[in-house]
Protein backbone atom coordinates (compact mmCIF):
# COMPACT_ATOMS: atom_id res chain seq x y z
CA UNK A 1 0.00 0.00 0.00
CA UNK A 2 0.94 3.02 -0.98
CA UNK A 3 1.24 7.03 1.46
CA UNK A 4 -1.55 8.59 -0.38
CA UNK A 5 -2.34 11.61 1.71
CA UNK A 6 0.40 13.95 2.95
CA UNK A 7 -1.06 16.64 5.68
CA UNK A 8 1.19 19.64 6.93
CA UNK A 9 5.17 20.37 5.89
CA UNK A 10 4.93 19.14 1.99
CA UNK A 11 9.45 19.62 1.46
CA UNK A 12 11.63 18.28 3.18
CA UNK A 13 13.82 21.19 5.14
CA UNK A 14 16.36 22.02 7.77
CA UNK A 15 15.73 23.84 10.49
CA UNK A 16 17.70 26.30 12.19
CA UNK A 17 17.80 27.15 15.93
CA UNK A 18 19.75 29.38 18.54
CA UNK A 19 19.61 32.65 20.46
CA UNK A 20 18.58 35.48 18.24
CA UNK A 21 17.10 33.23 14.96
CA UNK A 22 13.21 34.13 14.38
CA UNK A 23 11.13 30.48 15.10
CA UNK A 24 10.30 28.71 11.76
CA UNK A 25 13.84 29.46 10.42
CA UNK A 26 15.43 27.01 7.27
CA UNK A 27 18.50 26.51 5.34
CA UNK A 28 17.76 27.73 2.18
CA UNK A 29 21.22 27.54 0.96
CA UNK A 30 24.71 25.73 1.83
CA UNK A 31 28.33 26.38 0.39
CA UNK A 32 31.06 23.65 2.25
CA UNK A 33 34.68 24.94 2.29
CA UNK A 34 36.51 21.89 2.07
CA UNK A 35 40.63 20.84 1.50
CA UNK A 36 42.20 19.11 -1.11
CA UNK A 37 44.77 16.05 0.96
CA UNK A 38 45.99 13.17 -0.88
CA UNK A 39 43.53 13.14 -3.74
CA UNK A 40 40.31 13.67 -1.61
CA UNK A 41 38.31 16.56 -0.39
CA UNK A 42 37.14 16.90 2.99
CA UNK A 43 34.73 19.02 4.44
CA UNK A 44 35.87 21.93 6.70
CA UNK A 45 33.19 23.99 7.46
CA UNK A 46 29.68 24.87 6.03
CA UNK A 47 28.18 28.30 5.15
CA UNK A 48 24.35 28.12 5.16
CA UNK A 49 22.13 31.19 4.14
CA UNK A 50 18.77 31.82 6.26
CA UNK A 51 15.06 32.03 5.06
CA UNK A 52 14.55 34.28 7.91
CA UNK A 53 17.19 37.47 9.30
CA UNK A 54 18.31 37.22 13.16
CA UNK A 55 16.10 39.44 15.83
CA UNK A 56 19.53 39.65 17.32
CA UNK A 57 23.32 38.70 16.39
CA UNK A 58 22.90 34.80 16.99
CA UNK A 59 24.66 33.58 20.31
CA UNK A 60 25.43 30.22 22.17
CA UNK A 61 24.82 26.99 20.47
CA UNK A 62 23.41 27.06 16.86
CA UNK A 63 21.35 23.74 16.11
CA UNK A 64 20.32 22.18 12.57
CA UNK A 65 17.60 19.52 12.58
CA UNK A 66 17.65 17.01 9.92
CA UNK A 67 14.46 16.11 8.15
CA UNK A 68 14.31 12.72 9.71
CA UNK A 69 13.32 14.36 13.18
CA UNK A 70 16.10 13.23 15.02
CA UNK A 71 19.10 13.98 13.84
CA UNK A 72 20.64 17.47 14.98
CA UNK A 73 24.37 19.23 14.61
CA UNK A 74 24.98 21.55 16.87
CA UNK A 75 27.63 24.46 16.65
CA UNK A 76 29.41 26.66 18.93
CA UNK A 77 31.68 27.84 16.95
CA UNK A 78 30.77 30.48 14.20
CA UNK A 79 30.39 33.96 12.27
CA UNK A 80 27.41 35.29 11.10
CA UNK A 81 25.64 38.04 9.14
CA UNK A 82 23.97 39.35 12.63
CA UNK A 83 21.25 41.24 11.87
CA UNK A 84 22.47 43.16 8.50
CA UNK A 85 20.83 42.68 5.17
CA UNK A 86 23.76 43.13 3.03
CA UNK A 87 26.46 41.26 4.75
CA UNK A 88 27.99 38.79 2.15
CA UNK A 89 29.91 35.43 3.18
CA UNK A 90 32.66 33.92 0.11
CA UNK A 91 33.22 30.24 2.15
CA UNK A 92 36.54 29.85 0.48
CA UNK A 93 39.34 32.05 -1.44
CA UNK A 94 41.43 31.54 -4.41
CA UNK A 95 39.01 32.59 -7.35
CA UNK A 96 36.58 36.13 -8.42
CA UNK A 97 34.12 33.11 -9.17
CA UNK A 98 33.70 31.42 -5.94
CA UNK A 99 30.27 31.27 -4.52
CA UNK A 100 29.17 33.94 -2.26
CA UNK A 101 25.96 33.17 0.32
CA UNK A 102 24.20 36.84 0.76
CA UNK A 103 22.64 37.74 4.37
CA UNK A 104 21.22 36.48 6.44
CA UNK A 105 24.18 33.90 7.13
CA UNK A 106 26.28 31.78 9.61
CA UNK A 107 29.27 30.33 8.88
CA UNK A 108 29.79 26.96 10.93
CA UNK A 109 33.36 26.43 11.19
CA UNK A 110 33.43 23.28 13.13
CA UNK A 111 31.46 21.03 10.41
CA UNK A 112 33.90 19.09 9.41
CA UNK A 113 33.96 15.49 7.63
CA UNK A 114 32.64 13.49 10.10
CA UNK A 115 29.89 15.56 10.77
CA UNK A 116 29.53 15.89 6.89
CA UNK A 117 29.53 12.07 6.64
CA UNK A 118 26.85 11.72 9.65
CA UNK A 119 24.25 14.83 8.87
CA UNK A 120 24.87 16.19 4.93
CA UNK A 121 23.01 18.89 4.21
CA UNK A 122 21.99 17.33 1.06
CA UNK A 123 20.79 19.59 -1.87
CA UNK A 124 17.10 17.97 -1.91
CA UNK A 125 16.07 19.09 1.86
CA UNK A 126 17.09 22.44 1.08
CA UNK A 127 13.97 24.23 -1.18
CA UNK A 128 15.57 27.51 -1.25
CA UNK A 129 12.83 29.33 0.34
CA UNK A 130 10.19 29.01 3.41
CA UNK A 131 8.93 25.45 3.28
CA UNK A 132 5.59 24.53 1.73
CA UNK A 133 2.97 23.31 4.64
CA UNK A 134 -1.08 22.09 3.48
CA UNK A 135 -2.19 19.25 1.89
CA UNK A 136 -1.43 16.54 -1.00
CA UNK A 137 -3.65 13.49 -1.89
CA UNK A 138 -1.74 10.67 -5.01
CA UNK A 139 -3.95 9.16 -7.36
CA UNK A 140 -4.25 5.22 -6.81
CA UNK A 141 -0.63 3.66 -7.01
CA UNK A 142 1.22 6.42 -6.57
CA UNK A 143 2.81 7.43 -3.55
CA UNK A 144 2.30 11.02 -2.09
CA UNK A 145 5.76 11.74 -0.78
CA UNK A 146 7.88 10.99 -3.88
CA UNK A 147 5.50 11.19 -7.00
CA UNK A 148 5.61 14.06 -9.97
CA UNK A 149 2.50 16.30 -9.88
CA UNK A 150 0.93 14.96 -12.54
CA UNK A 151 0.02 12.15 -10.42
CA UNK A 152 -2.00 14.19 -8.13
CA UNK A 153 -5.43 14.30 -7.55
CA UNK A 154 -4.86 17.59 -5.14
CA UNK A 155 -2.13 19.99 -4.64
CA UNK A 156 -2.64 22.80 -1.87
CA UNK A 157 0.40 24.46 -4.08
CA UNK A 158 -1.74 25.47 -6.60
CA UNK A 159 -3.67 29.20 -6.75
CA UNK A 160 -6.59 27.41 -8.25
CA UNK A 161 -8.65 24.48 -8.15
CA UNK A 162 -12.14 23.45 -9.92
CA UNK A 163 -14.66 24.21 -7.55
CA UNK A 164 -17.79 23.75 -8.84
CA UNK A 165 -19.89 27.01 -8.60
CA UNK A 166 -23.32 26.48 -10.93
CA UNK A 167 -23.89 24.16 -13.56
CA UNK A 168 -26.48 22.66 -15.26
CA UNK A 169 -27.81 19.85 -17.53
CA UNK A 170 -29.24 18.74 -20.30
CA UNK A 171 -30.44 22.50 -20.85
CA UNK A 172 -32.63 22.98 -25.05
CA UNK A 173 -31.77 26.94 -24.74
CA UNK A 174 -32.08 26.89 -28.71
CA UNK A 175 -30.46 30.45 -29.17
CA UNK A 176 -30.86 31.86 -25.55
CA UNK A 177 -28.51 32.51 -22.77
CA UNK A 178 -28.48 30.98 -19.55
CA UNK A 179 -28.16 32.67 -16.22
CA UNK A 180 -26.33 30.36 -14.05
CA UNK A 181 -26.90 32.70 -10.65
CA UNK A 182 -30.69 32.38 -10.68
CA UNK A 183 -30.84 28.60 -9.14
CA UNK A 184 -29.96 29.28 -5.14
CA UNK A 185 -29.38 33.29 -5.93
CA UNK A 186 -25.70 33.03 -6.01
CA UNK A 187 -23.87 36.12 -5.51
CA UNK A 188 -21.92 37.41 -8.46
CA UNK A 189 -18.15 36.11 -8.04
CA UNK A 190 -16.96 39.63 -9.40
CA UNK A 191 -15.07 38.25 -12.15
CA UNK A 192 -16.45 36.13 -15.68
CA UNK A 193 -15.17 32.31 -14.30
CA UNK A 194 -14.35 29.72 -16.69
CA UNK A 195 -17.27 27.67 -18.00
CA UNK A 196 -16.62 24.10 -19.07
CA UNK A 197 -19.74 22.36 -21.35
CA UNK A 198 -20.76 20.19 -23.75
CA UNK A 199 -24.03 19.43 -25.67
CA UNK A 200 -25.59 17.84 -28.13
CA UNK A 201 -24.00 19.71 -31.31
CA UNK A 202 -20.03 19.73 -31.70
CA UNK A 203 -17.77 20.27 -33.64
CA UNK A 204 -17.28 20.99 -37.38
CA UNK A 205 -20.25 21.98 -39.73
CA UNK A 206 -20.04 22.41 -43.75
CA UNK A 207 -23.58 23.06 -44.74
CA UNK A 208 -24.96 25.23 -48.31
CA UNK A 209 -28.05 25.42 -50.17
CA UNK A 210 -26.62 24.24 -53.54
CA UNK A 211 -25.31 27.61 -54.50
CA UNK A 212 -23.18 28.34 -51.66
CA UNK A 213 -21.39 27.08 -48.51
CA UNK A 214 -20.16 27.68 -45.40
CA UNK A 215 -18.12 26.03 -43.19
CA UNK A 216 -17.50 26.50 -39.12
CA UNK A 217 -14.66 24.48 -37.67
CA UNK A 218 -16.39 24.40 -34.14
CA UNK A 219 -20.30 24.97 -34.20
CA UNK A 220 -19.94 25.14 -30.16
CA UNK A 221 -19.22 28.87 -29.22
CA UNK A 222 -20.39 30.34 -26.39
CA UNK A 223 -19.50 34.07 -24.84
CA UNK A 224 -20.09 33.99 -21.06
CA UNK A 225 -20.22 36.83 -18.89
CA UNK A 226 -20.49 37.63 -14.57
CA UNK A 227 -24.03 36.11 -14.75
CA UNK A 228 -25.19 34.36 -18.10
CA UNK A 229 -23.93 31.33 -20.63
CA UNK A 230 -24.86 32.25 -23.82
CA UNK A 231 -24.64 30.47 -27.31
CA UNK A 232 -23.56 32.30 -29.89
CA UNK A 233 -22.48 32.77 -34.21
CA UNK A 234 -19.06 33.62 -35.42
CA UNK A 235 -18.63 36.40 -37.62
CA UNK A 236 -15.92 37.61 -40.16
CA UNK A 237 -14.74 41.14 -40.67
CA UNK A 238 -15.81 42.71 -44.41
CA UNK A 239 -14.19 45.42 -45.59
CA UNK A 240 -13.54 48.17 -43.06
CA UNK A 241 -16.86 47.53 -40.79
CA UNK A 242 -15.62 47.94 -37.43
CA UNK A 243 -15.80 44.15 -35.79
CA UNK A 244 -18.30 43.83 -33.30
CA UNK A 245 -17.39 40.30 -32.32
CA UNK A 246 -19.62 36.89 -31.78
CA UNK A 247 -23.36 37.53 -31.97
CA UNK A 248 -25.75 36.01 -29.11
CA UNK A 249 -27.36 33.46 -30.73
CA UNK A 250 -26.79 30.98 -33.85
CA UNK A 251 -27.76 31.82 -36.65
CA UNK A 252 -25.52 30.96 -39.72
CA UNK A 253 -27.50 31.47 -43.10
CA UNK A 254 -26.77 27.76 -44.57
CA UNK A 255 -26.82 25.84 -41.56
CA UNK A 256 -30.15 24.22 -40.21
CA UNK A 257 -31.33 24.73 -37.17
CA UNK A 258 -31.31 21.42 -35.70
CA UNK A 259 -27.42 21.28 -36.46
CA UNK A 260 -26.58 24.90 -34.78
CA UNK A 261 -28.69 25.35 -32.20
CA UNK A 262 -27.99 24.89 -28.55
CA UNK A 263 -29.82 21.47 -27.82
CA UNK A 264 -28.60 19.29 -24.37
CA UNK A 265 -26.24 21.40 -22.98
CA UNK A 266 -24.37 20.77 -19.54
CA UNK A 267 -21.88 23.25 -18.12
CA UNK A 268 -19.30 23.35 -15.45
CA UNK A 269 -19.16 26.71 -13.44
CA UNK A 270 -16.21 27.02 -12.11
CA UNK A 271 -14.43 29.13 -9.80
CA UNK A 272 -11.76 30.33 -11.54
CA UNK A 273 -11.14 33.73 -13.14
CA UNK A 274 -11.02 33.31 -17.14
CA UNK A 275 -11.00 36.86 -18.49
CA UNK A 276 -8.86 39.35 -19.85
CA UNK A 277 -8.11 42.17 -16.87
CA UNK A 278 -8.26 38.89 -14.17
CA UNK A 279 -5.61 36.80 -15.02
CA UNK A 280 -3.59 38.90 -12.51
CA UNK A 281 -2.12 38.39 -9.39
CA UNK A 282 -4.97 39.76 -7.40
CA UNK A 283 -7.09 36.54 -8.12
CA UNK A 284 -4.22 34.10 -8.61
CA UNK A 285 -1.47 35.40 -6.43
CA UNK B 1 3.57 32.42 7.33
CA UNK B 2 -0.07 31.88 7.03
CA UNK B 3 -1.76 29.49 8.25
CA UNK B 4 -3.48 27.29 4.97
CA UNK B 5 -4.73 24.48 6.20
CA UNK B 6 -8.27 24.39 8.44
CA UNK B 7 -9.15 20.85 9.47
CA UNK B 8 -12.05 20.78 12.30
CA UNK B 9 -13.89 23.59 13.40
CA UNK B 10 -14.72 26.82 11.63
CA UNK B 11 -14.34 29.92 12.10
CA UNK B 12 -16.64 32.94 11.22
CA UNK B 13 -15.34 33.32 7.67
CA UNK B 14 -15.71 29.43 6.70
CA UNK B 15 -19.14 29.66 8.33
CA UNK B 16 -19.48 29.65 12.31
CA UNK B 17 -17.66 27.69 14.51
CA UNK B 18 -20.89 25.43 14.65
CA UNK B 19 -18.95 24.19 11.13
CA UNK B 20 -16.55 21.21 10.76
CA UNK B 21 -14.94 20.51 7.64
CA UNK B 22 -11.90 20.62 6.34
CA UNK B 23 -10.65 24.22 4.18
CA UNK B 24 -7.59 25.47 2.30
CA UNK B 25 -6.69 28.37 1.07
CA UNK B 26 -4.26 29.75 -1.99
CA UNK B 27 -0.94 30.07 -1.19
CA UNK B 28 -0.77 33.38 1.15
CA UNK B 29 -3.94 33.57 2.02
CA UNK B 30 -5.13 32.96 5.66
CA UNK B 31 -7.87 29.83 5.52
CA UNK B 32 -9.29 31.42 8.73
CA UNK B 33 -10.27 34.74 7.46
CA UNK B 34 -9.80 34.73 3.28
CA UNK B 35 -12.48 35.25 1.24
CA UNK B 36 -14.67 31.88 -0.25
CA UNK B 37 -12.82 33.07 -3.63
CA UNK B 38 -9.60 32.66 -2.20
CA UNK B 39 -10.11 28.53 -0.82
CA UNK B 40 -8.56 26.19 -3.58
CA UNK B 41 -11.06 23.33 -1.07
CA UNK B 42 -14.02 24.23 0.41
CA UNK B 43 -16.06 22.70 2.73
CA UNK B 44 -19.26 24.18 1.85
CA UNK B 45 -21.75 26.14 4.63
CA UNK B 46 -24.58 23.98 2.85
CA UNK B 47 -26.40 26.54 1.08
CA UNK B 48 -28.00 26.68 -1.81
CA UNK B 49 -25.23 29.79 -3.32
CA UNK B 50 -22.46 27.21 -2.07
CA UNK B 51 -19.73 25.26 -3.86
CA UNK B 52 -21.41 22.19 -5.64
CA UNK B 53 -18.54 20.01 -6.17
CA UNK B 54 -14.94 19.33 -7.27
CA UNK B 55 -14.39 19.39 -10.81
CA UNK B 56 -12.45 15.94 -10.92
CA UNK B 57 -12.77 13.74 -13.93
CA UNK B 58 -14.26 10.51 -13.26
CA UNK B 59 -12.14 7.27 -13.23
CA UNK B 60 -14.11 4.57 -15.87
CA UNK B 61 -13.76 1.29 -17.65
CA UNK B 62 -14.07 2.28 -21.16
CA UNK B 63 -14.87 -0.75 -23.97
CA UNK B 64 -11.53 -0.09 -25.42
CA UNK B 65 -9.68 0.59 -22.51
CA UNK B 66 -8.38 3.63 -23.87
CA UNK B 67 -9.44 7.17 -23.75
CA UNK B 68 -9.92 8.10 -27.27
CA UNK B 69 -12.67 5.92 -29.43
CA UNK B 70 -13.00 5.94 -33.84
CA UNK B 71 -16.44 6.20 -34.76
CA UNK B 72 -16.83 5.22 -38.68
CA UNK B 73 -17.67 7.20 -40.97
CA UNK B 74 -21.53 8.69 -40.76
CA UNK B 75 -22.47 6.24 -37.87
CA UNK B 76 -24.12 6.46 -34.82
CA UNK B 77 -23.23 3.87 -31.95
CA UNK B 78 -23.06 4.17 -28.26
CA UNK B 79 -19.22 4.37 -26.35
CA UNK B 80 -19.85 2.00 -23.38
CA UNK B 81 -18.23 2.48 -19.98
CA UNK B 82 -18.46 0.30 -16.95
CA UNK B 83 -17.88 1.49 -13.54
CA UNK B 84 -19.50 4.39 -12.72
CA UNK B 85 -21.82 4.52 -9.96
CA UNK B 86 -23.25 8.24 -9.31
CA UNK B 87 -27.37 8.09 -9.29
CA UNK B 88 -27.15 11.87 -10.35
CA UNK B 89 -25.61 10.40 -14.15
CA UNK B 90 -22.97 11.65 -16.23
CA UNK B 91 -22.48 14.85 -17.97
CA UNK B 92 -19.39 13.46 -21.07
CA UNK B 93 -16.94 15.97 -21.70
CA UNK B 94 -15.75 15.07 -25.46
CA UNK B 95 -13.83 16.92 -28.12
CA UNK B 96 -11.70 15.76 -31.78
CA UNK B 97 -8.22 16.31 -32.20
CA UNK B 98 -6.90 19.07 -34.67
CA UNK B 99 -4.29 18.12 -37.48
CA UNK B 100 -0.96 19.05 -36.50
CA UNK B 101 0.39 19.58 -40.08
CA UNK B 102 -0.88 20.52 -43.31
CA UNK B 103 -3.42 23.28 -44.51
CA UNK B 104 -5.79 22.28 -42.08
CA UNK B 105 -3.61 22.40 -39.47
CA UNK B 106 -5.35 24.12 -36.19
CA UNK B 107 -8.77 23.64 -37.38
CA UNK B 108 -11.07 20.88 -35.82
CA UNK B 109 -11.79 18.35 -38.29
CA UNK B 110 -14.77 16.45 -36.63
CA UNK B 111 -18.28 17.21 -36.86
CA UNK B 112 -20.67 14.93 -34.71
CA UNK B 113 -23.78 15.12 -32.19
CA UNK B 114 -23.95 13.98 -28.84
CA UNK B 115 -27.83 12.17 -28.77
CA UNK B 116 -27.84 11.25 -25.35
CA UNK B 117 -26.09 9.75 -22.63
CA UNK B 118 -26.63 7.42 -19.55
CA UNK B 119 -24.43 5.80 -16.81
CA UNK B 120 -22.97 3.41 -19.25
CA UNK B 121 -22.75 4.88 -22.43
CA UNK B 122 -22.69 8.15 -24.96
CA UNK B 123 -24.60 7.83 -28.15
CA UNK B 124 -22.99 9.94 -30.87
CA UNK B 125 -23.41 10.01 -34.89
CA UNK B 126 -20.30 10.94 -36.69
CA UNK B 127 -21.60 13.40 -39.57
CA UNK B 128 -18.36 13.32 -41.38
CA UNK B 129 -17.83 10.88 -44.36
CA UNK B 130 -14.76 9.91 -43.05
CA UNK B 131 -13.84 8.08 -39.89
CA UNK B 132 -13.87 10.22 -36.52
CA UNK B 133 -11.59 9.29 -32.96
CA UNK B 134 -13.15 11.31 -30.36
CA UNK B 135 -11.78 11.53 -26.71
CA UNK B 136 -13.74 11.20 -23.75
CA UNK B 137 -13.93 12.16 -20.17
CA UNK B 138 -16.79 11.72 -17.84
CA UNK B 139 -17.95 13.78 -15.07
CA UNK B 140 -20.26 13.42 -12.65
CA UNK B 141 -23.63 15.35 -12.64
CA UNK B 142 -23.84 17.16 -9.06
CA UNK B 143 -27.99 17.29 -9.16
CA UNK B 144 -30.62 15.70 -10.42
CA UNK B 145 -31.81 18.75 -10.94
CA UNK B 146 -31.64 20.67 -14.35
CA UNK B 147 -29.35 23.40 -12.43
CA UNK B 148 -27.27 23.20 -9.07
Amino acid sequence: MTNRVLLGQLDKAIRVTGTGIPEDTFVRRREYNQISSGGSFFVTAVGIGLTKTPTASPSGDITLHFPDGTSTFVSDSYTSSGTSTTSTLQTYTGGSNNPVIFAPWIYLTDYGENDFQATPLSSSDIPGRQPYFGLKVSKEGADVTTCAQKDLLFDSTSVRTGLVYAGAKGLNLGDSADNFLTTGSKASLGYIPLVIAVEKNMGNRLEGDGSEYVEVDEISLWKTTTSTFTPCTATALGGTTTYDGPVDGRGYDQISSTDENALNVSYFVLRIPCAYGYMTSTYFG
Amino acid sequence: MVDRVLLGKGTTARGGTSKYGLWISRPGKDVTTCSDDELIFDTDKGGSADIKGMFQLQTVTATAETTTTTVSASTTTNISFTNFNWSFGIIPIMGTAAPTTGINTGQYQGGFTINSFTTSSVNITNLQTTALTVSLSVMPAFSANARF
